[in-house]
């Protein structure tokens, strides 16, 4: 067995190992003091739950994780197009960033039951939610992306007669990247927020119903593995994101770690 | 205006505001680098040096007086690709690798059908082309600079400008560069302007040392350097030599106050 086969092995152990011992101590102390279900189930009983009707859970993952994944990509193209107007014009990004911020500082609670009468009870007013939480972080990011531009670089390449649509598209969008995927990790878990905020208020199909009806049925266990799920659905999209970085800025510092 | 001239500087200005001030920071230049010739430009920090080394670029407009590169306006000269840039902080894409930087500017100018063989034997000549397939982050400041060189030489341009290219470099490979520049400028026959706090170097490697003196930054003397060539390093033991570098040494502590001449020169550009 090689060095880095071991340090492999040990990076995943010890997480596992540390999450397997919170797990029985829970369970443990679940049995020991006869903690009522309702308050607080034992992890056998989570999974009891979640293995009783798995496609529960799973549909409404699926539903859920639609809604923040299309949410997102919606708001970072959106975002990025605006950036690159606000990028390009001081008068632009004076114009816009107000109403961005106007965007981002009202809450989504409150705007969310309007998407609803808008929208109905589909897909749509859930994407548009996770889209409208997201949409900031992306902007932002994306407009300060497309100015980190080196100088020097800049300076290279309009020696050479570079075009701006040249500047833009060999300079501009890849220097940009590195501050998009960092809006992309700050937005991941919002955009979750926002599906699951849309499935609460609306009551359409996803986990936020799963947990809204746990929760009315006082099934705690079954809240719990929505919350599980809910945990999972996160940790494989920040994960994900964190592979594409990794791929595409292997050039860039920052491409380390999560 | 003579028809051989690269670069024509005439009564050249460049003044910014700072805050409610506005700072001059050149004034007054006239400045002629003839076609093939190797001119290096040297001064103390805050000098302009720099300001008008990207005024001759086409980076800056002057705020008054002229630049001609090849007779006309700079702007024609990019038009043409005539010009290359290699600055301190070479300003490399790090995404892409050696090849891919220096093939760049071919990318950018236009189709060429022998481009990659024209960039494998460009990397040779700078002796970096064992590291084609690494990315910039890989590489050590000298190696970088190659790359840098490479990439401003692959469309064969005219007027090489550098804005202290090795100044970041150990002293090793500052050495080893100098010597390959002046093969590379001699096989090319272009003109160079070359800027830099290094008075050895600029002795070192130019036909004509134009010192200048700051605050504001104007053209003190124009020193020519009847050194032979090739020049190699064995020159820096001539007398010769030797009392060029006293004569442009002489020029910059007597340009400025000697406190500032002190202070400006080792602690460098930036």
């Amino acid at each position: 067995m090689n060095r880095q086969f071991q340090h492999n092995v040990l990076i995943l152990l010890t997480p596992a190992l540390a999450s397997a011992l919170l797990l029985a101590v829970w369970e443990t102390w679940v049995r020991v003091r006869d903690v009522k279900e309702y308050l607080l189930p034992a992890p056998s009983a989570i999974l009891a739950a979640l293995v009783d009707d798995p496609g529960r859970f799973a549909e409404g993952a699926r539903l859920s994780l639609q809604a923040a994944v299309g949410g997102l990509l919606l708001a970072s193209l959106g975002a990025f197009i605006l950036a690159v107007a606000m990028a390009h014009s001081r008068a632009l990004e004076r114009a816009l960033y107000p109403p961005a911020l106007a965007l981002k500082v009202t809450p989504i609670v409150a705007v969310a039951p309007l998407f609803t009468i808008w929208f109905g009870f589909g897909l749509a007013p859930k994407v548009l939610i996770a889209a409208m939480i997201t949409f900031f972080p992306m902007l932002v990011n994306s407009v300060v992306g497309l100015r980190s531009v080196d100088p020097r670089a800049h300076d290279f390449l309009r020696t050479i007669n570079a075009s701006k649509w040249q500047v833009f598209w060999r300079l501009r969008v890849p220097s940009s990247l590195p501050f998009v995927f960092a809006g992309l990790r700050i937005s991941v878990p919002l955009s979750l927020i926002g599906a699951v905020v849309a499935e609460f208020l609306s009551g359409s199909n996803g986990i936020g119903q799963l947990i809204l009806i746990a929760n009315g049925d006082f099934d705690t266990p079954v809240l719990f593995g929505a919350i599980f799920v809910l945990a999972a659905m996160g940790i494989l999209l920040t994960a994900s994101v964190a592979l594409v970085e990794r791929k595409i800025l292997f050039w860039h510092q920052s491409s380390v770690s999560l | 205006m003579s028809p051989e001239s690269a670069v024509e500087v005439r009564h050249l200005s460049h003044r910014y505001p700072v805050g409610n001030e506005t700072v001059v920071a050149l004034t007054g230049i006239d400045l002629t680098v003839n076609d093939g010739e190797f001119v290096a430009v040297i001064g103390p920090s805050g000098c302009g040096k720099t300001t008008l080394l990207s005024i001759i670029a086409g980076l800056l407009p002057p705020t008054d007086g002229q630049v001609l590169v090849f007779g006309s306006d700079t702007r024609a000269a990019k038009q043409s690709q005539s010009l290359g840039l290699v600055t301190q902080d070479p300003g490399l894409l790090p995404w892409l690798d050696v090849a891919s930087n220096v093939l760049l500017t071919l990318d950018i100018t236009g189709p060429h059908d022998d481009a990659e063989e024209h960039v494998s034997e460009l990397l040779n000549r700078v002796g970096i082309s064992r590291f084609a397939r690494y990315y910039p982050g890989q590489l050590s400041g000298g190696m970088r600079q190659r790359v840098a060189l490479a990439r401003a030489l692959i469309h064969h341009p005219r007027l090489l400008l550098m804005d202290e290219p090795f100044g970041a470099l150990d002293e090793i490979s500052r050495e080893e560069m100098r010597f390959e520049l002046l093969q590379v400028w001699e096989q090319e026959q272009m003109s160079v302007v070359f800027v830099t706090h290094s008075i050895r170097e600029a002795v070192l490697l130019a036909d004509r040392v134009v010192v200048m003196t700051g605050q504001p930054g104007r053209v003190k003397d124009v020193v020519e350097i009847d050194l032979e060539r090739p020049r190699t390093a064995a020159l820096e033991d001539s007398p010769r030599y030797q009392s060029l570098l006293a004569d442009v040494r002489g020029l910059l502590v007597s340009g400025t106050d000697r406190s500032d001449f002190v202070h400006a020169i080792p602690r460098g550009r930036r």
